[in-house]
């Protein structure tokens, strides 16, 4: 196991840029998430480390090794493709066997390695079989046995749930999460989702057009978002974020309020918080819950308010938000200012 | 459906499969277009009836022609055989020795088809996945050989095989080598124009994930051409395959032109010269006819489910 660093790493396609300036440290044993909307450079990045694009300026470390010039099979990491790229041809015990035949490692040696992984991964049963002959779930717990046989420094995970229906998606989170524990791997893990980010990254690396926005555990992240995309982007349903002067007693001027649907409560009475009224529109029953849509002042707010309370379209609600839970931004540097 | 994640072969076939699902449910339920399709069913089949017959009465007409006396070849049109006979068949073998032909042309065609599957996967791969300067340009040449007719380079291709290569292999010590007769054929078809684009657009369909896997998987470039992207090729290597191996074992032209030697004569050369100057012995010539398709048509009836799927999958991403 081993530390990863990203030194001022920037990569170039032609005349645009992928990854630029990227600075982040990764410490050894850390599950380090990196997220951010389609295109934002988060397999760039990933495929930097893994030795399979070349990085155009900045270096990167495993442990204290500079390995731009490494080969990528050197580098003694793994990787979980999207696509999971098994060998169509060869079977499951095969496909976990392929790279430490090829590094040589003794027979017996890789016997035990791969048995120890499928019997880790629950694949027992289907060592035998083709990955045409598996489910997607398990085709998926064979391209994570192909990178556990490696034992490596580091696993590079990109986007490896992403071809799994949704429930399926949520128990293989866990299951990854737990494997990452017991084995103590430093991963670096890619996704689009905010909610995968949010529940399985120890720290979360935040992204947009190659810049790296913001790194910090989650709780970090949606408490203190450092500016308006992270601010935006992480959370579910998404913060509200709205001109200082539709909330009055926000404060400030050229601001921008953000304050998330979960802290708006309904204001009986004085309190302390920052009052307003809003429209109903659109009510969504979560269970738990109700998702309240609302316009203010042609503003859209959303609230996420106790079923308890009967709520209906068209209604006047009298609402507020805590002091506290209020964050504001600039609106030209989109940053966020502390008061 | 998730056609990337499977291996091409099989993603071909159920792209097929679901386009003959798609076709299949067109008019279903629709009463007044049930007749029209029942006419234009009666149609399609009647033309395609009409087409193989085309190709099939000269074949069955051989076949007959090769059971025949020759008196019953000249006396006159009959389907069938006036007396059935296999004497066409022994004359082919003890008077025309249609056995060392068809020895010479299975090593002509054998070491051709051989030589085309080994080069044309390697170069189809290398055209197809490693990056070198002048990539394009070099393939680009190599498909504008298609473009001359044989006929054209016949003189240039000869003079090459008489003259320069003897002198330069002479140069290594090589001498008094002759690359005319058997070994010319083999040497100017070692690999053709054809093979090296199916390869190569068979490769280009295989997912470069797979590849990036095998390197992380500290695969070197060949051993990932031989370990992954091979096996996975077996629908062009089969295109690849028939179409080398029919096109030499039935070819007139090179050999006509390199075989000087009689007993290097191939089976189309050899019947060629069941023609007299006064009288074609036609009962052995079509025996010798009949004898040299079988071959073809076996390999063809064995590897016809690949190779569909290889010529298609070379034009899916054309
Ligand atoms: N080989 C390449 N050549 C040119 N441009 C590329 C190449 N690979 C990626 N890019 C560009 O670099 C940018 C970042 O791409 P990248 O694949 O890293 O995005 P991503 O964050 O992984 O997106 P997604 O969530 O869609 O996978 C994109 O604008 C993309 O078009
Ligand atoms: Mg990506």
């Amino acid at each position: 196991m081993a530390s990863v660093t990203y030194d001022h790493v920037t990569k170039t396609f032609g005349d645009t840029s992928a990854v630029k300036d990227f600075l982040l440290e990764i410490t050894d044993g850390e599950f380090m998430v990196l997220v951010g909307p389609s295109g934002c450079g988060k397999s760039t990045a990933l495929r930097m480390l893994a030795g399979l694009e070349k990085v155009s300026d900045g270096r990167i470390l495993i442990g204290d090794r500079v390995v731009n010039n490494i080969a990528p099979q050197h580098r003694d990491i793994a990787m979980v493709f999207q696509s999971y790229a098994l060998y169509p041809h060869m079977t499951v015990y095969d496909n976990l066997a392929f790279g430490l035949r090829n590094q040589k490692v003794a027979k017996s040696d890789i016997d035990t390695r791969v048995r120890r992984a499928a019997d880790i991964l629950d694949l027992g049963q289907l060592i035998k079989r083709k990955p045409k002959q598996l489910s997607g779930g398990q085709r998926q717990r064979v391209a994570l046995g192909r990178a556990i046989v490696r034992e490596p420094e580091a696993f590079l995970m990109d986007e490896p749930l992403s071809n799994l229906d949704a429930k399926l998606r949520v128990q293989t989170r866990a299951e990854i999460l737990k494997l990452q524990q017991a084995l103590g791997t430093t991963t670096i893990y890619v996704t689009h989702d905010q909610v995968e980010a949010m529940t399985m990254g120890d720290r979360i690396a935040v992204m947009k057009l190659g810049v790296l926005q913001q790194v910090g555990p989650p709780e970090e992240l949606y408490r203190e978002p450092r500016n308006l995309f992270v601010a935006g982007f992480i959370g579910s349903p998404a913060m509200n974020l709205v001109p200082v002067e539709v909330l009055d007693g926000a404060g400030g001027q050229g601001r921008v309020a953000g304050f998330r649907p979960e802290h708006v409560e309904l204001a009986s009475g004085g309190g302390n918080g920052i009052g307003f009224d809003a429209r109903v529109e659109v009510v969504e029953y979560l269970g738990d819950e109700q998702l309240v849509h609302l316009t203010r002042k042609d503003t859209a707010i959303q609230a996420k308010l106790p079923v308890e309370e009967q709520i209906g379209s068209g209604q006047e609600l009298k609402l507020a938000v805590p002091r506290d839970k209020l964050l504001l931004f600039d609106a030209d540097t989109e940053e966020r200012v502390t008061v | 459906m998730d056609v990337e994640g499977l291996p091409p072969t099989q993603a071909v076939e159920e792209l097929a499969l679901e386009g003959e699902a798609a076709a299949g449910s067109g008019a279903r339920g629709i009463p007044g277009r049930e007749r029209a399709d029942r006419v234009r069913t009666a149609i399609a089949y009647t033309v395609m009836f009409l087409v193989a017959a085309l190709f099939a009465i000269p074949f069955l007409w051989t076949v007959s022609t090769s059971f025949r006396t020759l008196a019953d070849t000249v006396a006159g049109f009959s389907l069938l055989p006036r007396h059935w006979t296999t004497s066409g068949y022994h004359e082919a073998f003890h008077t025309f020795n249609f056995g060392r032909y068809t020895l010479n042309s299975a090593i002509i065609a054998g070491a051709i088809t051989l030589s085309n599957l080994v080069l044309a996967s390697i170069g189809g791969y290398a055209f197809a996945r490693l990056r070198f300067p002048g990539r394009e340009v070099l393939f680009m040449l190599v498909l504008g050989t298609l473009m001359i007719p044989d006929q054209l380079r016949l003189v240039p291709i000869y003079l090459m095989l008489v003259n320069w290569i003897p002198a330069w292999v002479g140069h290594v010590g090589w001498h008094d080598a002759s690359f005319v007769n058997r070994d010319g054929v083999i040497l100017i078809q070692l690999v053709s124009a054809t093979s090296l684009f199916l390869m190569r657009q068979y490769f280009l369909t295989i997912p470069r994930d797979l590849e990036e896997a095998a390197k992380l998987d500290a695969a070197g470039y060949f051993k990932t051409y031989r370990k992954v992207m091979l096996p996975l090729a077996g629908p062009a290597l089969a295109a690849v395959g028939i179409l080398t191996f029919q096109g030499t074992w039935n070819a007139l032209f090179w050999p006509a032109v390199l075989l000087q030697d009689k007993s290097q004569y191939t089976i189309p050369i050899g019947i060629a010269s069941f023609h007299f100057a006064y009288q074609t012995l036609w009962p052995p010539l079509m025996a010798a006819s009949v004898l040299a398709i079988v071959p073809i048509l076996l390999i063809f009836i064995l590897f016809q489910r690949y190779f569909v799927a290889g010529v298609a999958a070379a034009g899916v991403k054309g």
